[in-house]
Formats: structure tokens, C-alpha cells, sequence
């Protein structure tokens, strides 16, 4: 099972991509744990995360082919 | 008597006529922040015949404004912003009532201006100002054209306005603000000057949008926009609580303490 997880803004410096390839990850949780045990500045970072462009604010299962993503919030105007 | 004559290229599009030409010229706009973003919009906004325009914003022109707030030239730095914009717009478009609020928009005096208003574009460069707008927009049920820029990237957004019988938060997106100094700023990351053109003239969009009636305003939806890949990525936002925060526990919050957290 793999799952795409586009990473927008300054957390793209963090992860030096913008887009990862993720195998067998159960859940969001899941996804976010081993995301800030691989790149431990997301912990600095705060964002949200959309599963299939949809923003979720709770664990949630993942399935084969889901595209998530870490969007955080900008301030500039 | 406004000449209509100016405005015919847009009452000739298919949908859009003089019935909602009018609706523009009755319509009030507040634009908060005079910036990046405000000044492409309160351009075109005022271009397309907004009947009254308000912008609010305490800054002066400073040099390195210049690459991105098309609205000021070398010969006005140090001025006020909103009073060079208002000479500008009113040189571009005569017939717009221009209302400047040459303050800072803070929790006392944030909710009688909005009031004043039928739709707000937020244009503003931090936190703070951008929660208090989303929450005293919640408060007046008023549609907020959110809009922010980071880098090469910026978001797009309407917020407090009913579509589909939902109506969502800038805070059902980030319930949470970042602590300062988190998230870069214009000042900190850079940013290249056509940015926020681009996403300030989609705000001003946005606003007709809303106003008249035509179109699908981009409500309960945020627009991720990645410009050197030319990606735009859209997600939905759902509303995540019945909570309505009032206008009294507004006028105690202390939205520089809530950064904070």
C-alpha cells in the first residue's frame, strides 16, 4: 500500500520535497508520528492535514492510493 | 448619475449585465490591510465600479514596498498608505466613495467598522489581525475573502458565507495560531512582487462574485497555490464546531496572547 503526501510551504524546507511516497502507514496519526520521527522539525511547525483535499482534524484510517496533505497556515499579505 | 459607459465590457459578459453592475455600485467593500494583496485589489475593486471602498491601514510606503504595492511610487514613501491609495483611486475611478481608516484594526474598534461593510477582503501581513477579522466577520455574519502569501506559494479562501447550507471558519481550516515567529512573514521569507497581484486581483474576483451572485464564490474551500510549479490544489473545509464565539467575549480576547499559545 502507498499513499502520496504533498507538503506545502516552509515544511517542504523541512522535508526537502514536495512530495513524499509513503508505504503502509494504518492512519493519519500514524502518517504524522512517523513523519516527526523522520523530519523532527515538523514538531516546530504547526499544520493541517488533508486527506483526499479534504482538511481532517481527526485520526482517520488511510487506504491504498490516498493523497494527503501538510498544508500550514501563511500570514503574509 | 453614474455613466454606465465605463463599465460596458463587463455588462456585455454573458450572466453579468446591468442589474448586477448595479448591485456592484450599491455595494460596500472593506479592504484590510493596504498591502501586497489590498492594493491589486482595491485596484480592480475600484476599477469595476465598488460603490463604496474602505480600506484600513496605519503603515507608511516604505522602499522595499514597492516591488508589490502598485499603488505607491518612490515619491510616496513615507506617507500614509491609505491616504496615497485614496488620491490614486480616486484619479482611476471618481465615482467610488473612498473611506479611509488610517488605524489598526484591534478588538475595540474592529466590529463597528465591519459593520459598516458588506464584505471583507482580508490583505493583512499577520496573525493576529487575520484571526480577529475571521472571528468579528463570524460575529456580523459578513463573507470574509481571505487571501495570504508565503515563499512562492499563497492561499485563497471565502469564509462566513452559506453555500450548500454550510458556512465554515478560517478557524475550522487552522483552529489553532501559530506561535510568532513560526510561520515566516513577507519581511522574513520574501516574496516575489506579482504574487500577491495575482492572488489580491483573485480576492477582488471573489468579491464580484459574492456580491453579484454570478459564479461559484470559492466558500468552505481553500486554493493552494504553488507558483513556480503552477500547481493549484484545492481542499475542502468542513465546519468542526457548533461554538459562535459573542461579541462580548470579542471585545475582552486578547489576540496577541492568543498568538502566543
Amino acid at each position: 500500500m502507498k499513499v502520496t503526501v504533498l507538503v506545502f510551504g516552509n515544511l517542504a524546507d523541512i522535508v526537502r520535497q514536495p512530495l513524499l511516497v509513503i508505504d503502509d502507514i494504518l492512519d493519519t496519526d500514524a502518517l504524522i508520528d512517523y513523519l516527526q520521527s523522520e523530519y523532527p522539525d515538523l514538531q516546530n511547525h504547526r499544520y493541517v492535514v488533508s486527506l483526499n483535499k479534504k482538511i481532517i482534524q481527526q485520526n482517520t484510517i488511510i487506504h491504498d492510493g490516498d493523497e494527503l496533505a501538510l498544508l500550514p497556515p501563511f500570514s503574509g499579505g | 448619475m453614474i455613466n454606465l459607459a465605463k463599465y460596458t465590457k463587463q455588462i456585455l459578459l454573458q450572466d453579468f449585465g446591468i442589474e448586477q453592475q448595479q448591485k456592484l455600485m450599491q455595494s460596500k467593500v472593506l479592504v484590510v490591510g493596504a498591502g501586497g494583496l489590498g492594493c491589486p485589489a482595491l485596484l480592480y475593486l475600484n476599477a469595476m465600479g465598488i460603490g463604496s471602498l474602505g480600506l484600513i491601514d496605519d503603515d507608511k510606503v516604505e522602499l522595499s514596498n514597492l516591488h508589490r504595492q502598485v499603488l505607491y511610487g518612490v515619491d510616496d514613501i513615507g506617507k500614509l498608505k491609505v491616504i496615497v491609495a485614496k488620491e490614486k483611486l480616486t484619479s482611476q475611478n471618481p465615482d467610488t466613495e473612498i473611506i479611509v481608516h488610517p488605524i489598526r484594526l484591534n478588538n475595540q474598534n474592529a466590529l463597528s467598522i465591519i459593520s459598516m461593510y458588506d464584505v471583507i477582503v482580508d490583505g493583512s501581513d499577520n496573525f493576529e489581525t487575520r484571526y480577529m477579522v475571521n472571528d468579528a466577520c463570524e460575529i456580523l455574519c459578513k463573507p470574509l475573502v481571505y487571501a495570504s502569501v508565503s515563499g512562492y506559494e499563497a492561499q485563497l479562501g471565502v469564509f462566513h458565507l452559506l453555500q450548500n447550507d454550510i458556512s465554515t471558519s478560517y478557524r475550522d481550516a487552522f483552529p489553532i495560531p501559530p506561535k510568532p515567529n513560526e510561520i515566516p512573514n513577507c519581511n522574513e521569507a520574501g516574496i516575489l512582487g506579482v504574487y500577491p497581484g495575482i492572488v489580491g486581483s483573485m480576492q477582488a474576483a471573489e468579491v464580484v462574485k459574492i456580491i453579484t451572485g454570478i459564479g461559484n464564490p470559492l466558500a468552505n474551500r481553500i486554493l493552494v497555490m504553488n507558483f513556480l510549479q503552477n500547481q493549484f490544489y484545492e481542499i475542502k473545509v468542513f465546519p468542526t464546531s457548533q461554538y459562535k464565539m459573542s461579541s462580548e467575549e470579542f471585545l475582552i480576547k486578547d489576540y496577541s496572547l492568543t498568538c502566543a499559545l
